[in-house]
């Protein structure tokens, strides 16, 4: 039997967070009453000249910078024709042999920490289409559609990898860090659910004996899936029923597949036996996008801090790379930490109470480090708490629970519910004395070797306290008091 | 250079014109003359010659990011054939049936 080797390829819309639309001064924020940001241009009237917005470009740049890629001084737009209901114009405007970036690529790295550079092919900038509305469960049994023009225009990206990506999990590692690298230029929602980050994917299997271009493969495209698992679900499915179609000894036909989400299979949606034929050529509306090459050079070195660079960061830092790759995947929650450990110089407690406690809090309730009510200031204060014996761990952790409900500082907290640890000696001395007194039998097991009595001693002493006595300080109390009070005598 | 029924055919459903078999010969010849005229450009040697992009200005204008008041619903779908719910109402999209992306 054939061996085949899984290709995938991966192309990605991002919405880019601009005021208005890339060609017209219409609004484009998401949603708002159907066909309220439209103008003749969008709505693709005769007559009408497309003007480029410059922040739609500066964003762009910006991202195909981040992703490695070279930007050319020069670029150009084309139209790509079509006909379909929420393309008013019948044609996008987009980019076809001068894209804006090229020769770019997202390092992605496995469960065995390798690193792989996938590559990316290009960055170009097209306008969005508008949204459709189908009179039914889907377009199959549609009577019919209505057509919101208010996202036709909106600036997109499209970012094209390379065929390099070898499995499901290798798409979900790139989009997982493609979103990563993006998050951090502020350039969109980058809201998968939303629609204002799209992926299509590419899947093909290579039999082992094929050396031809991996462009020649039957390729089934797997369009628009809202979320980065159902993209690697889409690809599994996709690979496994490529696989048995070619051991019954049947041909892959090249088609465009939806994903279910609800059974997790794709299924046929056209067939794209007939080669696309979009007859671009170049925008006449548009002359060539010319960008100083200094002013490209600048925005390279203005990018922020991104992925690779903060992840090797904090792994010089000492911080385990599991702990790393959880703050860099979450700008918000990396920016939390940065604000936290600026003010706090133990890191490690910031990382730990940060990605255990305090992440659960907020993922209980569907929150998000940015708008937790625990501020980093409030955080820094409550581990001040702890490193100066105030509060042990425990009683540190429902002190958390009680400012993330109320909103109030921890010392507030420790105030109103009366929880600041004991921390003298003399006021646990008696529970420590009464505790030996009414446990000789556990006492005895302690002295004859049994490490474990002491635990069970400890405890009753906590329980007598309410659990405010520092289990150090109680724990150093019991060992002098059996010492003193119940060892045999050395002499 | 002579184009061939397929050829034609094909260009036609792209622009969404339904040829009967008649209108097809004189299509062809009106075609070819197109063709033939805008060949003599392959008499020329172009090798070096960049290609003209566009014929106005040699960059274009870049536009402030800045909103401005968009049409009114009732303005905005005034020409649609069909409107509902404020937006247009289009028959239904056969799968299949188009050249889109």
């Amino acid at each position: 039997m054939n061996q085949y080797q899984v290709i995938v390829g991966l192309e990605v819309h991002v919405e880019l967070k601009t005021a208005t639309k890339l060609f017209c001064s219409c609004s484009a924020a998401f949603g708002g009453e159907p066909n309220t940001h439209t103008c003749p241009v969008c709505l693709g009237m005769p007559g009408v000249l497309p003007v480029i917005n410059q922040e739609a470009i500066r964003l762009a740049t910006r991202s195909a910078l981040a992703l490695n890629c070279t930007v050319r001084a020069v670029s150009k737009f084309d139209r790509k024709q079509y006909f379909y209901p929420d393309l008013p114009k019948a044609y996008q405007i987009s980019q076809y042999d001068q894209p804006l970036g090229e020769y770019g690529w997202v390092t992605i790295r496995g469960a065995d920490g390798a690193a792989k550079k996938i590559g990316v092919r290009r960055v170009h900038v097209e306008e969005d289409a508008g949204k459709l509305n189908h009179l039914g469960q889907r377009l199959g049994d549609a009577t019919g559609s209505l057509v919101d023009l208010n996202r036709a225009g909106v600036p997109l990206i499209e970012i094209v990898s390379d065929p390099d990506l070898r499995s499901a999990e290798e798409a979900r590692l790139y989009l997982t860090e493609l979103r990563a690298v993006l998050s951090y230029l502020d350039i969109s929602d980058l809201r998968m659910e939303e629609g204002s980050m799209r992926c299509d994917a590419n899947v093909s299997l290579r039999p082992a004996d094929f050396q031809g271009n991996l462009e020649d493969l039957p390729r089934v495209e797997i369009k628009n899936v809202n979320s980065i698992r159902n993209v690697q679900r889409g690809i599994e499915y996709e690979v496994a029923r490529q696989r048995e179609l070619l051991a019954a000894g049947e041909r892959i036909v090249k088609e465009t597949r939806g994903f279910d989400d609800a059974t997790g299979k794709t299924y046929s949606q056209r067939s794209k036996e007939e080669a696309n034929d979009y007859r671009y050529f170049p925008e006449p509306d548009l002359p060539p996008l010319v960008l100083d090459p200094q002013w490209i050079a600048d925005m390279k070195r203005g990018l922020p801090a991104l992925p690779d660079a903060i992840r090797a960061n904090l792994i010089d830092r000492g911080m385990p790379e599991k702990d790393a790759e959880v703050l860099v995947l979450d700008r918000e929650a990396y920016e939390y930490w940065q604000q936290a450990t600026a003010l706090f110089q133990d890191e490690r407690l910031v990382t730990n109470w940060m990605l255990s406690d305090l992440s659960r809090l907020i993922n209980a309730r569907g929150e998000s480090f940015a708008n937790s009510r625990v501020r980093p200031e409030g955080l820094v204060a409550l581990l001040g708490l702890i490193q100066s014996g105030t509060l042990s761990g425990r009683m540190a952790k429902e002190v958390l629970e009680a400012m993330f409900e109320t909103g109030q500082s921890a010392s507030q907290v420790v105030k109103d519910r009366g929880l600041s640890q004991i921390t003298d000696a003399s006021a646990i001395q008696s529970i420590v004395d009464q505790v030996l007194k009414d446990n000789p039998a556990v006492v005895q097991d302690y002295l004859s070797g049994k490490e474990k009595a002491l635990a069970f001693l400890v405890g009753q002493v906590m329980k007598q306290t309410r659990g405010q006595a520092k289990p150090d300080l109680v724990n150093q109390l019991l060992k002098d008091s059996i010492q003193k009070d119940y060892a045999p005598s050395q002499d | 250079m002579e184009l061939s029924d397929r050829e034609i055919l094909h260009v036609a459903r792209l622009a969404r014109l339904r040829l009967t078999a008649d209108e097809l010969e004189p299509l062809r010849q009106d075609l070819n003359r197109v063709l033939d005229y805008v060949s003599q450009l392959q008499s020329l040697d172009l090798a070096g010659v960049e290609p003209t992009l566009h014929a106005a200005a040699d960059q274009a204008p870049l536009r402030k990011d800045i909103e401005t008041a968009s049409l009114s619903v009732a303005e905005a779908t005034k020409n649609g054939p069909k409107v509902e719910q404020h937006m247009f109402l289009v028959p239904r999209i056969m799968e299949g049936g188009s050249d889109d992306e």
